[in-house]
């Protein structure tokens, strides 16, 4: 026997992105567009609500993006302009190209859901990832009890998918409850805290499931308010947010506590995380 | 597995036996008035006489009485700068026809052998052998890397003033990781015990000259590592950590290291396990081809945790916290083990002296968590 | 009428006698407001206050220089209306409807009369609008915190 390297087999190219191509895009508020992405001669990727890609805009970088909707092999995704990355998808043109890798992450618990009543909250841009979590209710209706969705938002300026929710606001096998923080006067919907919205909707507490989705601040203040009227911690979940560079658990940057959020998350019951969220700059 | 005892003068056929099959040999040489790891041509390359002084921020080589060649500790550099490198390329991206074609390039194929890789350090190579190779999804950089690697251990003779592998259970011998294992003795005569740890280690020992070593030669080696263990210049209590610390972060301590610690990263670059990266991109001018590259990153780093524009972790008090947490405690439940291999590079490299044991002592002093 | 039955399981009813409840029944009034039509206006005496059977109603601040705006509204089983608790019993807000809403309407004059000599009720009423008072001032800091903005 020589020693010598033995002859390697290479892992799979984790880091490659699949090409896709923007199919259309449109704009939700000032500064957030909503972009659907179908791929280019390769199969898509099959996603489940909750999960998140990471986008790659030429040249400038890679972010992980919720998933905001998924038809046959289209993806669609939510964005909003914060840094270089983001500003650069929210330019895209239809037609542009993009590298999508993915989906990562553990998705809502779609199927712990199945039987129970389904609350559904949302404030601002946390409307994106539960999208999906919405329309795979409604496709599948008659698995699930009541269900209902509260949306929150600062100005009736800062909502998405307006058409979408005016569309599910006119069914009768759901239940939708917007709110707004400030509003001038041409809102004719509700004025106040999300959670306002809580009494107003049918649910039952002893056998319901919560997912929320929203800044911290806003999904501990619904958590708390759920815990109050007696759904319980264990049956609320939320989608934590972290800094992503690999959403693969190299780079380090997503840990939360022990959990790497892009891998062990970005879905949490509350009762898992309420002590983390207690602690500042965690 | 066979041990053999081979003299100073033959010692260099080690390095010769595995240029000979191919290996880049990388080992401690002397640069720039420190201990560093860098290609070897041969044994005259290695630290011949040179030791190494270790206190809180402090490194400093002095001249040994005699001409050992591994007769120091750890130096400001690690192995992982070789199976995950500072930098490297994770994606090349070509515009053709108005489409993105990517592709990841093939790692480099070198295989490394590395010279004198000490106890915590082989500890160290593991940890990340479960970052990279064994949490789900494989990093293919560190796979060609680790996969064509040789590694020659070598027992540590002396303790630095940093170190407290001791306390971390790694060290100061070497038993696991290794091809093979040198014990460099230096009495009357200076002479080396080499041990096999594998099949490849066997096959190398057999092509070296020396004598089958006998029970003098093994109690000799004993004598040594249990020596080195009795003079660790720190320790650390590991009883509970994980508990203490996931419980401890609102103690004033914190406060107090961030009062001191400057956030400058030196501690995360030169742990040898720390392998936390960031990516940066950069595309030509002519807007055909663009590149994503991998560098190390730091928790300490602001942009580490930037979220939507702002750093999650803005204050240093949360980022010194975030870096002494994740490495004793939360790796436990992220990778079966501690995060520190106790080799005290992050206290000799600190420039304000900052001591990763002293914080923990300290911590552990105000808290009820029961040693 | 029965207000339980009107006004759902308020928990209100839960911790009154029967001779309390049929107080309230005595003195309550169902009335129907159009949508656009106020419930009471800021700065006027607080005569009755309301809880919501069906419908929305917004508090308003009225301003000279611009259009009314809306600063929270309330629904099914919301209380419309606090100051009629404590002198000088004088409305804050406005109250108007947003949708065409039921309310149920009690005379604060009178409710105010009868607590004076029953303890329990009371303490029922004040419990009642001190919930409501905790929740809407909770509800307002989390507004103030900006709830639904990423930090920068």
């Amino acid at each position: 026997m020589t020693v010598k390297a033995p002859a390697l087999e290479l892992a799979a190219e984790e880091m490659r992105p699949l090409p896709f191509r923007v199919a259309s895009n449109r704009r939700e508020t000032a500064d957030t567009v909503t972009v659907e992405l179908e791929p280019v001669d390769n199969p898509g990727v099959t996603c489940a609500p909750g999960q998140f890609t990471m986008v790659y805009a030429y040249g400038v970088g890679e972010i992980p993006i919720s998933v905001a909707g998924y038809a046959d092999d289209t993806i669609v995704h939510t964005v909003r302009a914060v840094g270089a990355v983001t500003t650069a998808i929210s330019h895209l043109d239809v037609g542009d190209h993009v590298g999508v890798r993915g989906p990562y992450g553990v998705g809502w618990p779609m199927a712990e859901a199945a039987g129970k009543d389904v609350v559904v909250a949302a404030g601002g841009i946390g409307l994106a990832p539960l999208r999906p979590v919405v329309m795979h209710l409604l496709d599948n209706r008659d698995r699930y009890g009541a269900v209902s969705l509260i949306y929150g938002a600062r100005t009736p300026d800062d909502m998405l998918y307006i058409d979408e929710l005016q569309q599910w606001r006119g069914r009768f096998d759901i239940e939708v409850e917007v709110t707004v923080d400030r509003a001038g006067d041409d809102w004719h919907g509700d004025v106040g805290l999300v959670t306002n919205m809580l009494p107003r909707i049918t649910y039952d507490p002893t056998n319901s499931i919560s997912m929320v989705c929203g800044p911290e601040i806003m999904m501990k203040v619904v958590a708390r308010e759920l815990g109050a009227r007696g759904l319980g911690p264990d049956n609320v979940y939320l989608s934590m947010e972290r800094n992503m560079k690999c959403a693969i658990g190299f780079c380090g940057h997503c840990q939360y506590g022990p959990d790497f959020v892009c891998r062990d998350g970005p879905i949490f019951s509350y009762d898992y995380v309420a002590a983390r969220m207690r602690v500042t700059e965690l | 597995m066979s041990t053999i005892v081979v003299d100073r003068e033959d010692f260099g056929s080690l390095i010769d036996v595995l240029r000979a099959r191919g290996f880049t040999v990388v080992g401690p040489t002397v640069r720039e008035q420190a201990i560093v790891y860098a290609a070897l041509d041969s044994v005259e390359d290695l630290p011949a006489g040179w030791t190494d002084e270790h206190s809180g921020g402090a490194y400093r080589l002095q001249r040994r009485d005699d001409e050992a060649l591994f007769g120091y500790v750890v130096g400001p550099e690690s192995w992982k700068k070789y199976l995950f490198p500072p930098r490297s390329t994770l994606l090349t991206v070509r515009r053709v026809d108005g489409g993105l074609v990517f592709a990841e390039p093939d790692p480099a194929t070198v295989n490394y052998a590395f010279i004198g890789a000490r106890a915590c350090e082989l500890a160290a190579i593991a940890i990340q052998d479960k970052v990279f190779l064994d949490s789900g999804y494989i990093d293919r950089t560190y796979q060609m890397k680790r996969q064509g690697l040789f590694v020659v251990g070598v027992n540590c003779a002396i303790a630095g003033g940093n170190c407290f592998c001791v306390s971390m259970g790694t060290g100061p011998e070497c038993t696991d990781g290794y091809d093979l294992v040198v014990t460099e003795i230096v009495d009357d005569r200076h002479e080396f015990v080499i041990e096999s740890g594998s099949e490849a280690g066997e096959e190398v020992l057999a092509a070296l000259p020396g004598r089958p070593a006998g029970p003098t030669d093994h109690s000799r080696v004993a004598a040594i590592v249990a020596d080195t263990a009795a003079h660790m210049g720190r320790q650390l209590d590991t009883a509970g950590i994980k508990e203490l610390l996931y419980e401890s972060r609102e103690h004033p301590r914190w406060d107090e290291v961030a009062a001191r610690c400057l956030a400058c990263t030196n501690c995360t670059l030169v742990c040898p396990s720390c392998f936390c990266s960031t990516t940066e991109d950069t595309a030509d001018l002519d807007g055909a081809a663009a590149t994503r590259t991998r560098r190390w990153d730091s928790c300490f780093t602001m942009d580490f945790s930037a979220l939507h524009g702002a750093p999650v972790r803005q204050s240093t008090r949360a980022r010194y916290r975030q870096w002494m947490t994740h490495k004793l405690a939360s790796w436990y439940d992220q990778f079966d083990t501690s995060g520190c291999v106790g080799c005290g590079r992050c206290i000799t490299w600190c420039p304000v002296g900052i001591d990763i044991t002293e914080e923990t002592a300290a911590i552990r002093a105000g808290s009820e968590v029961p040693a | 009428m029965k207000l339980s039955v009107a006004l759902g399981s308020t928990e209100l009813f839960a911790h009154l006698t029967p001779e309390e409840i049929e107080f309230l029944e005595s003195i309550a009034v169902e009335r129907d407001f159009a949508e656009g039509a106020v419930l009471f206006e800021e700065d006027t005496e607080a005569k009755d206050f309301y809880i919501v059977v069906d419908g929305r109603v917004g508090l308003e601040l009225v301003s000279p220089r611009r259009r009314p705006i809306v600063i929270q509204t309330l629904g099914r089983g919301d209380l419309v209306g606090l100051s009629w608790v404590f002198p000088p019993y004088v409305w804050s807000w406005r109250a108007r409807a947003i949708d065409p809403t039921r309310a149920i309407a009690f005379d604060a004059t009178q409710v105010r009369e009868r607590c004076g000599i029953d303890q329990n009720l009371s303490e029922q009423m004040l419990r009642l609008v001190a919930r409501e008072a905790i929740r809407r001032l909770h509800g307002a800091r989390a507004q103030l915190l900006d709830l639904y903005e990423f930090p920068r």
